[in-house]
């Protein structure tokens, strides 16, 4: 303040000091944004094709091979059981491994659906998480803690995937086959198993 | 004439003109905060502009993705690759047992390896209907998260817009500052002129109650000629 309040530069350079101020901590901000993004899409580059195709062999890779085994032991009690009842060689032998196998094949693809339904929940995660982070990294605007943030996010997501155990659908075909042969014995007809089925060699349409 | 009536009419012209520069002044500086707060407005306004623009472009991109054609051909590739996938894993298994003797009739191995073939169509078309659903997913997926990174991207320019039209504040303030009218020869001069005018009339003895100072409050110390405190007689 100079005589008589004249010639005041302070109010000025205050204000010019605020004003500057301003801009600075304003591209700080943007380069503390810019580089928070750039920390969290380093932390997430992991999460690419080649992941999420392995998200699906793991799946597929974990249930196919007890869904095989399960579906092998089922047919061979299957033949078994259509050799036990003389029907193997049979058109109805045929029509219920046909109906097995359709059933295996079907249980076949559902794991391989569900196995690339699993990655995509992982896709759905990852882009959810990130996007969060994107939010938070606005208001913070730390690089630092983006990356804290972002590591902490993708070791959270890419943990193991947790594996319910697989139903056995095949025990129950094989009981239904059972208990249709049991039917038939007991002389309810048209199953053509066992002692009242017509001869094994019949061709059913 | 005596002095101090001189310098009184002295002091008294000075003042007026002082007065009349000290307007044309403050009319100018006004006039330049105004026009600078008013470029700069205009320039924030061209910069949210641009702003705007990139984030039309952005959401064309997005929305773009959206157009029927694509959707389409977005559904008959993700039902492509599930199809491809799915068959792909049927293939892969051996369903090519047929239990049937070597003495077996002919006709019935023809009828099982039929009723196995036919199996195996099902289970393609389970599987073909199987991924068209999984695809409708699949695409569902992929435009979430098309939209996702759309928002991400218009996000990021409204944080940019959002920061600087935060700035304008500050600069307008430093505008007004800057070019604030700041007292100049011309207010010294009516100041000056203003004192010497009171210091006149004071020594005609026209002081006492009522005078006043420079800033035009009542002054208990002003003084009359000879005077006393409040005034002379």
């Amino acid at each position: 303040m100079s005589f008589l309040g004249m010639g005041d530069n302070g109010g000025k350079k205050a204000a010019k000091k605020a004003a500057k101020a301003q801009e600075e901590a304003e591209a700080k901000r943007l380069a503390g944004v810019t580089a928070g993004k750039a920390a969290i899409d380093s932390a997430f580059k992991g999460f690419d094709d080649g992941y999420y195709q392995k998200i699906t062999d793991e799946y597929n890779g974990h249930y196919a091979p007890q869904m095989e085994a399960d579906s092998s032991r089922a047919r061979k009690r299957l033949i078994l059981q259509q050799a036990g009842r003389g029907v193997l060689e049979s058109s109805a032998g045929g029509d219920e491994l046909g109906r097995f196998q359709q059933a295996a094949d079907n249980q076949r693809t559902d794991v391989a659906n569900q196995a690339l339904d699993a990655a995509n929940q992982r896709k759905q995660a990852v882009a959810s998480n990130k996007r969060a982070l994107y939010n938070d990294n606005y208001q913070a605007a730390d690089p630092a803690q983006a990356g804290r943030s972002a590591a902490d996010a993708v070791g959270a997501i890419d943990v193991a995937q947790n594996y319910n155990p697989l139903i056995d659908v095949f025990s129950s075909f094989i009981n239904s086959t059972a208990q249709a042969q049991q039917a038939q014995n007991q002389g309810y007809g048209g199953f053509g198993y066992g002692r009242n089925s017509r001869k094994s060699s019949r061709v059913v349409s | 004439m005596p002095v101090l009536a001189i310098a009184a009419i002295v002091a008294a012209l000075a003042a007026a003109a002082g007065g009349g520069l000290s307007a044309a002044q403050k009319q100018r500086a006004e006039g330049k905060i105004a026009e600078t707060q008013q470029q700069q407005a205009a320039d924030e306004i061209k910069r949210q502009d641009a702003y705007k623009q990139e984030a039309q472009k952005s959401l064309s991109d997005t929305l773009n993705q959206f157009q029927p054609d694509k959707q389409e051909k977005s559904l008959d590739d993700a039902t492509t690759k599930r199809t491809d996938y799915l068959n792909q894993n049927l293939d892969s298994q051996d369903n090519s047992y047929v239990p049937t003797s070597a003495s077996g009739p002919s006709v019935v191995k023809t009828e099982v390896a039929k009723k196995l073939s036919d199996a195996l169509g099902a289970s393609r078309g389970y599987a073909a209907s199987t991924a068209r659903l999984g695809a409708r997913n699949d695409m569902a997926l992929g435009d979430a998260m098309a939209l996702g990174e759309g928002q991400d991207n218009l996000n990021a320019v409204a944080d940019r817009a959002g920061g600087s039209l935060s700035l304008l504040a500050g600069k307008q303030k430093y505008a007004a500052a800057r070019y604030a009218h700041q007292p100049g020869f011309a207010e010294l001069l009516q100041m000056a002129g203003g004192a010497a005018s009171s210091a006149a009339m004071s020594a005609q003895g026209g002081g006492g109650e009522g005078q006043v100072n420079y800033y035009g409050n009542p002054s208990p110390y002003a003084r009359g000629n000879g005077g006393t405190l409040g005034g002379g007689v």
